[in-house]
């Protein structure tokens, strides 16, 4: 009795939601990187992490070729993170693309998975990081307020995607006979229309002239609008 | 064949209590679980804007506030979608139904969305037999359906011999956000039939008074050579071998062996240990265990032997031996209902022996073993012998074969072996296997190790032979 069949269920995440995941997350760190060297550094990241994520799909039936693709991998997404944290010339710059692409790291290797029981956690993780690089990016007035709320909700698109892989591949498999491939794509679809209503009213709101509230008035309607949420959700 | 069954559940409310848990590896058939159960998915939400709102106030910037907000959009966000109510309907379709040895089977299974509205994310598990094997496709899919329309999981099983039930389909419907998982059970209880009798099980010449068909060891009428004794008054005269008479002028009778019928219990050990499989894909050694009992049943009661069953593990029962169709059905029910030989196995499996609080609370898994074992062994008739089934994975099985074999019940233990050389920890596990099966047979008990990709048949007639 073979063991390694190639249709044996395997609880690995689905791809499709992995690659919206990504993507999704590429682009929010992409919005905070605003210099050239930033991009670029973002390019060679992202790379080395689509490499990683590959090679470790690979690993199952080609280990060389999957080992050596994730290794070339990870190696380009440390070199970036090298770079990252001392090539630009301010602190700020440098301070604001780390975690990004760590986080971009992480999110692949939840995607893998590294361990298929942990790669929840990798996720939470990842999208964590690539959302403190968008909160910095907001601290250190490093992107327009319209790019830092796309890049916000575009991070938790990247998570909610992610999550969607790990729970669909852990339920149904990677390869099923059927493709889970449309429900993902719809889920996916529900979630981009949430974040394009929720970015189009904050900016609305912004547009008309949240700057010359008060700013306790925007906190305290904020926080007003998070307790109302909590005790719904009772 | 087309078989169809709907299931209209209405959904009590949506009441989401009980404990969150992420609701993946399923398949572990509980029913307890709450229909509608809360993914929790979205909560860390909250977090985010806490964090964010902390950090805006903290750094004075309107734009990370912003950035907050976006995240209450999508705290909102499961709180308008609707719990999904799915009306569904499973038709399975096995072509063919009575494979033979080997054969692929290839099941399609439909769901359709019987109900008026789509949806969006159903997750499907289909309950193929815990008996074969999946060899092509995959009984798991996910799907999007809008009212009316279906989707259709293909797969293949590799047919064995024996009787092969489908367990429920398991379908999980998720709202479009995914805060709210709603599973159904459907209940389609499809069979698949393959044949393939066994030619012998091997049983030990013990037996009681009635003629059968089991060849024993003690002198009598029969149809196999046993011995020549001296003539004594009253033997037969067809019985006193006339040549030698001839030849020395000695009477002397001939005696065969006699044939009787045999008592066998069939017992199952169906121990939280014994549940091992060589992987996630592979079915497990009770459910091998209860696939070879109903084989080696039939095989019994075909040759007009008396067979009972019993098991022991989560809690023991036994069918004491009889005959008859009546009793080949009783058999056959018991196997497939009773509770300790239930398929799925118990949640302390691979864990420390924490007993799952649903069944009876024992406080020292050992001791009810014991208790279990006497009660069996206190029904077992003087005559009966014993097929025990166990995939040996432990000492403890060892010793109950060795205990019964010690109450003067014959014991003929058929081991399915689960153990894998994939792993190091596999090989040591088939070390430690080989060594008890040695001792078994050092012991005089016949042992029958019975790799489950070569037909139980050959296991069985191979002890049968090295018994001669």
């Amino acid at each position: 009795m073979t063991v390694t069949e190639p249709s044996a269920f395997d609880h690995r995440p689905t791809p499709t939601s992995g690659v919206l995941g990504l993507a999704a997350g590429t682009f929010a760190v992409g919005l905070v990187a605003g210099t050239t060297v930033q991009r670029l550094l973002l390019t060679v990241a992202v790379g080395g992490a689509a490499a990683f994520a590959l090679g470790g799909r690979l690993w199952r039936r080609r280990r060389t070729a999957g080992g050596l693709l994730g290794v070339c991998g990870s190696l380009a997404v440390v070199a970036a993170a090298g770079y990252a944290a001392t090539r630009p010339e301010r602190v700020v710059h440098r301070l604001e693309l780390l975690p990004g692409l760590l986080g971009l790291w992480v999110l692949a290797a939840g995607l893998l998975p590294l361990r298929v029981r942990r790669g929840r956690l990798l996720i939470d993780i990842g999208a964590g990081l690539v959302f403190i690089t968008v909160l910095t990016g907001g601290v250190v007035r490093g992107a327009s307020t319209a790019a830092l709320v796309v890049a916000a909700a575009a991070t938790i698109l990247a998570w909610d995607a992610a999550e969607n892989a790990v729970s669909m591949g852990g339920q149904v498999g990677s390869c099923g006979a059927t493709d889970s491939r449309r429900a993902e794509l719809v889920h996916a679809g529900f979630s981009g229309c949430v974040a394009v209503v929720a970015v189009v009213a904050t900016l609305g709101v912004a547009r008309v002239g949240v700057d010359g509230l008060p700013f306790a008035a925007l906190v305290v309607l904020l926080l007003a609008a998070v307790v109302t949420i909590l005790v719904a959700h009772r | 064949m087309t078989r169809l069954r709907d299931l209209r559940h209405a959904v009590g409310g949506g009441d989401p209590v009980g404990s969150v848990d992420r609701a993946d590896d399923n398949g572990d058939g509980d029913s307890q679980t709450p229909a509608v159960r809360p993914t929790g998915r979205w909560r860390g939400v909250v977090g985010v804007v806490f964090l964010a709102v902390a950090v805006g106030i903290l750094a004075k910037r309107p734009a990370v506030l912003l950035m907050a907000a976006v995240g209450v959009v999508f705290a909102v966000y499961p709180l308008v979608t609707t719990v999904p109510d799915p009306t569904l309907s499973v038709d399975r379709r096995i072509d063919p139904e009575s494979p033979a040895d080997g054969d692929a089977v290839a099941v399609r299974t439909t769901i359709r969305n019987e109900g008026d509205v789509p949806l969006f994310d159903l997750r499907i598990v289909d309950g193929p037999p815990p008996t074969l094997s999946v060899a092509g496709g995959s009984p798991r899919g996910g799907a999007t359906i809008g009212p009316g329309e279906s989707v259709t999981l293909t797969y293949d099983l590799r047919a064995r011999p024996g009787r092969h039930r489908f367990g429920p389909t398991t379908l999980l419907c998720r709202d479009a956000s995914g805060a709210v998982e709603v599973e159904r059970r459907i209940d389609a209880p499809d069979r698949i039939d393959c044949s393939a009798t066994l030619p012998t099980v091997p049983l030990r010449g013990r037996s009681g008074h009635r003629t059968g068909p089991l060849v024993t060891d003690d002198g009598g009428s029969g149809l196999e050579f046993h011995s020549v004794t001296e003539y004594e008054r009253g033997d037969p005269a067809n019985r006193i071998d006339w040549r030698r008479f001839a030849r020395t002028g000695e009477l002397n009778s001939v005696t065969f062996r006699t044939e009787r019928l045999a008592d066998v219990v069939v017992c199952i050990d169906a121990r939280p240990d014994a549940y091992r499989a060589r992987s996630d894909d592979d079915p497990h050694a009770v459910a091998h265990a209860v696939d070879a009992a109903g084989r080696i049943g039939d095989a019994l009661l075909d040759a007009n032997h008396r067979a009972g069953l019993a098991a022991f593990g989560r809690e023991s029962f036994l069918l004491a031996p009889g005959s008859g169709d009546d009793h080949a059905h009783r058999f056959h029910r018991r196997l497939a209902t009773a509770p300790a030989l239930t398929p799925s196995p118990p949640e302390s499996v691979g864990a420390t022996r924490a007993v799952a609080d649903e069944s009876t609370p024992r406080s020292d898994p050992a001791a009810p073993l014991d208790h279990q074992l006497s009660a069996i062994r206190e029904r077992l008739g003087s005559t009966c012998q014993v097929v025990l089934l166990t995939p040996l994975c432990d000492g403890d099985a060892l010793d109950v074969a060795r205990r019964f074999e010690s109450d003067n019940a014959h014991v003929t233990v058929v081991s399915p072996d689960v153990t894998s050389a994939d792993t190091p920890g596999g090989r040591l596990a088939r070390l430690e296997r080989d060594s008890r099966l040695a001792a078994l047979r050092n012991a005089n008990i016949p042992a029958a190790d019975c790799d489950p990709a070569t037909p139980l048949g050959s296991a069985l007639e191979h002890v049968e032979r090295s018994r001669r």
